[in-house]
């Protein structure tokens, strides 16, 4: 059976397309004119915003026709279970890691440890069993990079 | 001739021939495991070449791409799992192949027509790339912008799937890379008084954010998937002179496919294996055997989608056009080691563009080596358990976007096109067109403007100089063939 796209995430593709093209434009009206050549700065910026709005407007018209006859895809995925939510951790996990970085809470190498071990806590699915090991694992990784990027690459890591 | 001698010499030596091993078997690894891609690796080896020489640098990035296109072939036809989109085509007719029990058998025919489809069109890279170039240095400001657009186009066209998302993915990309500072007049634009936004986004967060942050993040949602256990050994795998012989013609054909695909601007691997595998089928005596086990639909495959890597790089180092995605990376790390991609390559930088070339052959000779000696234990690394291994990515991904300006910026821009990719995929808008439309922004947007400037504002250059009238058309009419198709079928039905 053939996929049909879905029209509801096409109308809010384009929508938030429309959005980006409108902040682009509007941000471009603030360049000056041009002088020295036909185009100047906010040209391409202007065209370039035009050219997704009216993309964005097709797309919604292509979709509209379908909202009320799509009958939903059954689920790409059908071996395992989708774990969105174990993403949405370990994305949360991940901006935290960075947050500690960027405002100096934690130095690196304690602040990568923590971070690999809920991440392995959590990819895991919660085995305790297995922390031990992923412990051990996540201070090879996090010590090696670390001596690795500072003593052979010269690069200071916070 | 006497540049290719030289190049040779240069790369025969020992830290570039270990460089450029180093790249392959890593390309061939990652390649082989199903959820990491040629693409990923490159991008995020990037950062590390800053401390290389410029030839080894792109020497080890050129093994990478040979070896991750090669590598897919593995878990296709084993698992029936394409290791990298160049490998779906491969499915077809390996895994079933595999399950007959000629496991080493397809793997065999797969990596002697990756090997052979590599070295055909290396003779194209080396024999077409210096009168491109020659060519290419009679191109003015309108040649590269039009050439630039029917890149976006054609890629659009052919992507899988919507081309008007394709359309909006390139068109996305381009408007990315236009914060910062206007290239022609200095003028800031763009940033919304963010300080951080004003030397504009850099390339490295952008790509590993959307090709290997999002994949990370696709990949962890089925984390559960565990590919079955499948038993392999060497017994078969080699090909007999006789083999050659009778497929013969199909090698060339598809090297020849591949080739001219990889050539055209924008456009990847898995078309090239995609028209390569379907031209093989109507040929074919037997047409209906395709896709059970057919050991020319392998051929056909793995043939063309190596052969466009070389076809690929002709573009990348006559034009500074990209001939793939993977190119279009392989340009920011040109641009990396203060190269300028383009014909002047040939004659500023003589040692990267004959480097890029030698670097393709034996890149391709050390592939086949590796692969058929080593196969077996690759095989092994499907089962490396992903709780390790996407830890591990993530990781360096954030130490590997720090260390290009040791700025935390860079991270957050890195997650947040992480978050944009994993849209995009979700959505089905391509990630191909957004990534040549940032990494060729500023080079249509500085060429349509010189060429503008030339002109006095005219866009009759456009109809009247050969060969950008001709890429206009070809842009043209690339956007119109498929709504006309469309048009055709949908007439036809009704009839």
């Amino acid at each position: 059976m053939k996929k049909q796209v879905d029209p509801k995430s096409d109308i809010i593709l384009a929508i938030g397309m429309i959005i980006i093209s409108a902040v682009v434009y509007i941000g471009a009206m603030e360049l000056p004119p041009p002088r020295y050549e036909p185009l100047g700065s906010g040209a391409i910026p202007k065209g370039l915003a035009v050219i997704m709005a009216v993309l964005s407007v097709f797309l919604i018209i292509r979709a509209l026709p379908h909202l009320k006859t799509f009958e939903g895809n059954h689920d790409e995925i059908t071996d395992v279970t989708p774990r969105p939510l174990l993403a949405a951790i370990i994305f949360g996990l991940t901006m935290l890691f960075i947050a500690v970085l960027d405002f100096e809470i934690l130095s690196f190498m304690p602040a990568a440890i923590i971070y690999m071990t809920s991440i392995g806590y959590f990819l895991t699915h919660r085995n305790l069993k297995r922390m031990p090991y992923y412990f051990a694992f996540s201070v090879v990784m996090v010590v090696g990079n670390y001596y690795l990027f500072t003593k052979v690459f010269y690069i200071d890591l916070p | 001739m006497e540049h290719l001698i030289t190049s040779f010499t240069t790369l025969l030596q020992p830290l570039p021939l270990a460089l450029l091993f180093v790249g392959v078997a890593s390309g061939i690894i990652i390649g082989s495991i199903p959820g990491l891609t040629a693409t990923m690796l490159i991008t995020l080896t990037l950062p590390l070449t800053f401390f290389m020489d410029s030839v080894n640098a792109i020497t080890m990035l050129i093994g990478m791409y040979v070896g991750g296109i090669s590598g897919g072939l593995i878990a296709a036809t084993l698992l029936r799992m394409p290791g990298t989109p160049a490998s779906i085509m491969t499915t077809f007719d390996g895994y079933p192949l595999s399950q007959q029990g000629k496991a080493a058998r397809a793997l065999g025919l797969g990596i002697t027509a990756s090997f052979i489809g590599g070295l055909i069109s290396w003779a194209f890279l080396a024999v077409l790339s210096p009168p491109l170039a020659h060519l290419a240095l009679t191109f003015g400001p309108w040649e590269y912008f039009t050439l630039v657009l029917m890149a976006l186009v054609m890629l659009a066209s052919l992507s899988q799937g919507s081309m008007i998302k394709a359309l909006m993915a390139a068109a996305l990309g381009m408007m990315v890379h236009l914060p910062g500072v206007d290239p022609s007049l200095g003028q800031m634009r763009l940033t919304f008084n963010v300080e951080n936004l004003e030397g504009g986004l850099s390339l490295l967060p952008v790509l590993i954010g959307a090709f290997a942050v999002s994949q990370i993040f696709k990949d962890i949602i089925i984390i559960d998937r565990e590919p079955p256990r499948v038993s392999l050994d060497r017994k078969g795998m080699v090909i007999s002179f006789a083999d050659l012989k009778k497929y013969g013609i199909n090698f060339f054909r598809s090297s020849c496919i591949g080739t001219w695909i990889g050539l055209l601007p924008g456009i990847g691997a898995n078309i090239a294996a995609m028209l390569s595998y379907t031209t093989a089928k109507n040929v074919s005596r037997e047409p209906e055997k395709f896709g059970t086990g057919h050991e020319p639909g392998i051929i056909a495959a793995e043939t063309a989608n190596n052969a466009s890597v070389g076809g690929a790089l002709i573009p990348l180092i006559t034009m500074g056009i990209p001939g793939s995605v993977v190119d279009a990376i392989l340009i920011g790390a040109l641009i990396m080691h203060n190269l300028e991609p383009g014909p002047l390559l040939f004659t500023t930088n003589p040692e990267i563009a004959y480097g890029v070339i030698t670097a393709y052959l034996i890149g391709n000779i050390m592939m086949f080596g590796i692969m058929m000696f080593s196969v077996v234990h690759i095989a092994r690394m499907l089962y490396i358990p992903r709780a390790y291994l996407l830890a591990t990515i993530l990781l360096f991904c954030i130490i590997g976007v720090f260390a290009v300006a040791n700025r935390f910026f860079d991270v957050w821009v890195m997650l947040l096109f992480g978050v944009l990719g994993f849209i995009m995929e979700r959505t089905k808008m391509p990630l191909g067109p957004f990534v040549i439309g940032f990494v060729l922004s500023p080079i249509a947007e500085m060429q349509l403007r010189s060429g503008l400037m030339a002109s006095d504002g005219s866009l009759t250059p456009l109809l009247t100089r050969p060969f950008a009238a001709t890429f206009f058309a070809v842009s043209i009419l690339s956007l119109l063939w498929p709504a006309f198709i469309q048009w055709k079928n949908q007439r036809n039905a009704i009839h």
